[in-house]
């Protein structure tokens, strides 16, 4: 039956799953229509694109857009905070949700644990714009709750400037950008280690390992593969940033310091109709996520790990 | 179940160990952390305004007022539902000529072309 099958080559194959290709075909669709159609836009990134005459009327001029971005002092700017915020953020944001998953694991009460992470999860499911008003809510000077319970327990002297000032804004951003993800960064790996052989555990329990020891030796390299996958796709994002979160957190006073690539593709290409130089930026910022997500990918797999493809 | 777990287990497990308090001391840190935000805001929300200017509220409301609440609901922006519908159903007769024959229903004018561009 099977040597009949593959004789008839792979058409017999889609026959007969006929309808699992057809639920394929439901996000391909997707894909072309949403992903790949829109490039066709990208060509206006070399063309001094004229929204009135369209992408077949605008003149080809090449690099042009390029040149005159890379030239811009604000587009330095954004690129080094882009990366420098990116950088951050892994550093400190990508290793929170797996401790807290594994202390979330190492709990025995199941009351408390679902009671947790519920509260845990409450800050994703806020928007931006929202938490940017509690942003400025809560870090604001003198009236702010931290600063006024600060000054008021006698630990500071005067206000700490956590918006103001370019230093304090950032670690102000990431410690934002934690609070809102660390929960449910969890739940991808509160799967993974649910996932574990227990008997991994069991047998390490019996050859004498304390808690940590297991923590140490069962569960994290149970969970490695998807540490790395979910690495490697953070760092192919170190480029991209999310447009709300640096734009309401920031503020005209620290603008050296919260103008990122969104932002400024916004305020100088968007807000100003110039969608080429817009584009441009779009594109080189795609370019350089994809080299290093390959890089990652690369780098991940040379150290014996499973790559993403 | 019940027959294989011994007695002496189930006792055991019903005890707590040093190593889960600290554990669920951690956890409702993290807990507080996540949510005690959410209370500064609402107990904010429900004070007046020169208790928070003097940095006075924390964690409950401060001279209890819902004068922000009351200026939010006669904010009639608030409601963009309730905006959409007033211009849904006014539209239609938005480009009649004459208030009076907006009031008397008999306005010629219903086409979508006919309106002004900001209704369209």
């Amino acid at each position: 039956m099977q040597r009949r099958i593959r004789r008839k080559g792979s058409w017999q194959w889609v026959k007969r799953d006929w309808r699992l290709y057809a639920m394929l075909a439901i996000p391909l669709v997707w894909f072309l229509i949403f992903c790949y159609k829109p490039m066709y836009g990208l060509v206006i990134a070399f063309q001094k694109y004229n929204m009135f005459k369209g992408i077949s009327g605008s003149k080809f001029i090449g690099w042009e857009n390029f040149r005159f971005v890379f030239k811009m002092r604000d587009f330095g700017i954004s690129l080094k905070n882009t990366l420098l915020l990116n950088l951050l953020d892994l550093l400190f944001g990508f290793p929170m949700p797996i401790l807290l998953a594994i202390l979330l694991n190492e709990m025995k009460l199941p009351r408390l644990k679902k009671f947790s992470q519920t509260m845990l999860y409450l800050p994703h499911f806020l928007s931006w714009v929202i938490i940017g008003g509690m942003v400025l809510e809560i870090f604001a000077p003198t009236s702010g709750v931290i600063n006024a319970s600060l000054l008021k327990m006698g630990l500071i002297k005067k206000n700490i400037p956590f918006l103001t000032d370019g230093h304090m804004w950032r670690f102000t951003y990431v410690l934002v950008g934690v609070w809102q993800s660390i929960g449910w960064g969890t739940i991808i790996y509160l799967a993974a280690i649910t996932g574990l052989d227990i008997n991994l555990f069991e047998a390490a329990q019996i050859d004498g390992a304390n808690k940590l020891q297991q923590i140490w030796h069962v569960t994290l390299p149970g969970i490695r593969s998807t540490i790395v996958v979910l690495l490697i796709m953070n760092v192919g994002r170190m480029m991209g940033i999310s447009f709300e979160r640096p734009y309401i957190i920031g503020n005209t006073v620290v603008k050296d310091y919260c103008d990122v690539i969104s932002t400024f593709v916004y305020r100088a290409g968007i807000t100003n109709s110039q969608f080429a130089r817009a584009t441009a930026i779009g594109l080189f910022q795609s370019v350089v996520g994809l080299v290093l997500i390959t890089i990652a990918n690369s780098v991940s797999r040379l150290f014996d790990e499973q790559g993403i493809w | 179940m019940k027959q294989v777990q011994s007695i002496p287990e189930k006792k055991k497990k019903k005890k707590l160990s040093t190593g889960q308090i600290v554990l669920a001391a951690v956890m409702l840190l993290f807990v507080l952390v996540c949510t005690l935000p959410f209370v500064n805001v609402i107990a904010v929300s429900f004070s007046s305004k020169s208790a928070i200017l003097r940095g006075a509220v924390s964690f409950w409301p401060v001279e209890f007022s819902t004068k922000a609440y009351e200026a939010i609901f006669k904010d009639s922006s608030m409601f963009p539902f309730r905006r959409t519908l007033a211009i849904r159903t006014r539209s239609r007769w938005n480009g009649c000529p004459s208030p009076a024959g907006r009031r008397a229903r008999s306005c010629p004018v219903s086409s979508r072309a006919a309106l002004p561009p900001t209704c369209a």
